[in-house]
């Protein structure tokens, strides 16, 4: 019997930390806090899944977009650099390789904007 | 009593394992996501692409810019989906509202073809007794049922029309076609439809009630212009089960490629009766100078993991970006913004 018991306050832990999970999976995609973030990503494989949950769980303090290059380097330009509070980057641009008609490997080069 | 810990942490890892996967599936309201494909999809974790496979993002010679957010989706498998087509394009995922500064000529070096797939102006209701009152953004257009649409930015119902008169190609999925429904009625012109199922709405001056869409619905696609480069050599259809809509689509103002047997019980629940019901499911026209394809199949994972839908779409991107059908979007320019846009 004691088993038993302890047993359904094992299960009432599982429960707790399955609704804890389901909680933030509640505040949806992209989320809808007051802090507007640009994440820019790109470059590197990533786990998207995992990554985005990870922001939608930030979703009561911020509302994320994702931007990836080469779109993102056009926000380093103070005209339209005010779209968002934060820029957070998960990218690894210049690692790209593009092959020459040499068969050599060339990279992409920094943008213009990000030089100035 | 190690042997009795252990049965209880594998308690509490499967209950929690089930609870959390339970809400998910539930929330996201989508099936779970699809295995990734069988060769030439990039792997998930670690890396940069450069071990010979093509990268998450592709690095294929066709630009495409792919837009979301205004509706929720099964992320991993429709990034898949792009993946998949890694060799004929590379892609980027601008979402709104940066999407909203990139649509303009000022950027449209950039890209080849914009591929849409999100709700621009989506609604927001009023809020549930209980829970804080939703943001309102300034200026939204309020429907019967008090719900609440955004208007465009200034800066995109200026700089969208240049675009479309530069000449780009223009891919819209599924739900794109709710985008600006009650806000920007030319965006509608652009697409060749619209939608929305969570309010009545006016849509070229006829009054609807909520439109109608149907889960999971199994549907074959059959294509009735078999002769376009987009349809050409695949066949006379699909099978596939998927969202089906009933909204209003503009049949005298698009040329179609493909119909569904999907016929609603009572179509007047979603359309006034002055608009039969259209069974179109893809469509291309022109809008401006560009040429424009559009789907109405595309909800989620089980139409992207079919191989056909795949052909489809990565067809459609491919002519888009053509130069015969950019000469074929000049040579029958569509007027639909003023020529003050």
């Amino acid at each position: 019997m004691r088993n038993i018991s302890k047993t359904f306050i094992w299960v009432a832990v599982a429960l707790a930390i399955g609704m804890g999970s389901a909680s933030m999976l509640a505040q949806g995609q992209w989320g809808n806090g007051p802090i507007k973030v640009a994440i820019v990503t790109k470059g590197h494989n990533f786990d998207r899944d995992g990554f985005f949950a990870f922001w939608d769980s930030l979703g009561q303090e911020i509302t994320w977009t994702h931007l990836q290059h080469p779109a993102a380097l056009e926000f380093f330009d103070p005209a339209i650099a005010d779209t968002f509070d934060v820029y957070a980057f998960f990218d690894a641009p210049g690692r790209t390789a593009t092959p020459g008609p040499d068969g050599k490997p060339t990279f992409e080069q920094p943008h213009r904007r990000r030089r100035t | 009593m190690k042997t009795r810990l252990l049965k209880q942490l594998m308690v509490v890892a499967v209950g929690g394992f089930f609870v959390a996967s339970a809400a998910s599936t539930h929330l996201a309201g989508q099936a779970p996501a699809a295995p990734a494909p069988q060769g030439g999809a990039p792997a998930a974790r670690g890396g940069g692409g450069r071990g010979g496979g093509i990268p998450q993002g592709g690095r294929g010679p066709i630009k495409v810019m792919v837009v979301t957010k205004g509706h929720t989706y099964d992320r991993e498998p429709f990034f898949q989906m792009w993946d998949s087509w890694g060799s004929d394009i590379t892609w980027s995922h601008v979402e709104h509202p940066a999407a909203d500064v990139m649509l303009s000529p000022k950027y449209s070096k950039l890209f080849d073809v914009y591929a849409f797939f999100d709700i621009g102006g989506p609604g927001v209701g009023s809020g549930r007794q209980g829970q804080p009152a939703p943001i309102v953004p300034p200026g939204s257009f309020k429907t019967a049922n008090n719900r609440f649409y955004p208007p465009p930015s200034e800066q995109l119902k200026t700089e969208f029309p240049k675009l479309l008169r530069e000449g780009k190609g223009f891919v819209f999925l599924h739900h794109a076609s709710a985008a600006w429904t009650h806000t920007w009625p030319e965006y509608s012109e652009v697409v060749g439809g619209a939608c929305d199922w969570y309010a009545p709405q006016r849509v070229r001056g006829i009054d609807h009630p909520n439109h109608g869409y149907f889960g999971m619905t199994p549907q074959f696609i059959t294509y009735v212009d078999k002769a376009h480069p987009i349809t050409k050599g695949l066949g006379d259809g699909f099978h596939v089960t998927d969202e089906a809509y009933a909204c209003h689509w503009f049949e005298d103002s698009v040329h179609p490629l493909a119909r569904t047997d999907f016929q609603p019980a009572d179509p007047t629940k979603n359309l006034n009766p002055k608009v039969k019901y259209s069974n179109l499911a893809a469509w291309v026209k022109v809008a401006e100078n560009s040429p424009v394809f559009f789907t109405q199949v595309g909800h989620g994972v089980t139409a992207w993991a079919t191989p056909a839908y795949r052909q489809l779409v990565g067809n459609a991107i491919k002519w888009a970006a053509s130069p015969e059908a950019l000469a074929w979007a000049k040579a029958n320019p569509k007027r639909i913004f003023n020529s003050s846009n």
